[in-house]
């Protein structure tokens, strides 16, 4: 699934470690998500959706 | 810092990075224990012999394997295996040593007890001293438990994701391998099945597919 994080991390001048540290997961979570190797569970989306103040749709998209 | 500059200094992590540097400067550490080893056996050899060639190794070995100390100290990696400075990410760092400590705990009785054996203790199936197998026992029936399921419950969902792909993967090698040698043992074709050959193999397949989708 394609997602935007990696933008919107860049946007924020955070790290993977950072953004990890956020999101209470692993570094390798994160880099797993933004090269789309790794989907997030519905309960982590939300929590990435809630920390970038945005809806899961406009982060995750499954049609690209 | 200016936000592009601070992007250009930031290398993003990279496993195969991480674990090359590890492993250098863990080979770098057992050559440095070697060699400090090598410079106290020449004390040793010194004061007891007064030998010319023990002052020697004295005092070229013990500078150069303290430089090499503090250099290793210097380039120490940092053994966060890749999670951030949080509560979750000591959890599992206090997990490494536990698993660590457990390690050291089980293979510490079996060498010594089976010093004048080699490996045969380890891995043979021959009978093992009663008061050995009694605390290898105990570590791997209610250590190696309680530390499995620390582990789980403090694991992120990346890391659940590919153990469970590991252990289903290691699953599969034993479903197939066990009846497949099983029934060729009985047909005449091979040697009598060996359980722990099987769970050895299992928990290879196990953690090199846990490792690939962890950290590939």
């Amino acid at each position: 699934m394609k997602n935007r994080l990696k933008v919107l991390r860049a946007e924020r001048d955070w790290s993977q470690a950072e953004l990890a540290g956020r999101l209470d997961v692993s570094r390798q979570a994160v880099n797993a998500i933004e090269t789309g190797k790794h989907d997030p569970s519905l309960p982590l989306a939300f929590r990435i959706a809630r920390l970038f103040d945005m809806r899961i749709e406009e982060i995750f998209d499954d049609e690209i | 810092m200016m936000k592009s500059e601070r992007q250009d200094d930031e290398a993003p992590f990279s496993a195969k990075r991480y674990f090359a540097h590890l492993t250098i400067w863990s080979a770098g550490l057992s050559l440095v224990l070697i060699a400090g080893l090598v410079v106290m056996f020449g004390i040793r050899d010194y004061s007891i012999s007064g030998e010319t060639a023990d002052l020697w190794l004295v005092l070229l070995g013990a500078p150069i394997t303290l430089a090499a100390f503090a250099y290793l100290w210097k380039t120490a990696p940092d053994f966060t295996l890749g999670e951030p400075q949080t509560p979750r990410g000591k959890r599992v760092r206090w997990l490494v040593w536990g698993v660590v400590l457990v390690g050291i705990a089980t293979s510490l009785p079996i060498n010594l007890a089976g010093s004048d054996q080699g490996g045969q203790l380890l891995f043979g199936n021959g009978p093992v001293p009663s008061r050995t197998a009694l605390i290898v026992l105990l570590m791997w029936s209610v250590a190696l438990p309680i530390l499995a399921i620390l582990g789980r419950r403090t694991a992120d969902e990346h890391a659940r994701t590919a153990h469970d792909a590991g252990m289903a993967a290691g699953f599969q090698t034993f479903y197939y391998a066990a009846p497949i040698w099983w029934m060729g043992w009985r047909g005449g074709f091979f040697s009598q099945p060996d359980v722990m050959i099987l769970f050895v193999g299992a928990g290879i397949v196990c953690s090199a597919v846990t490792l690939w989708r962890r950290f590939a």
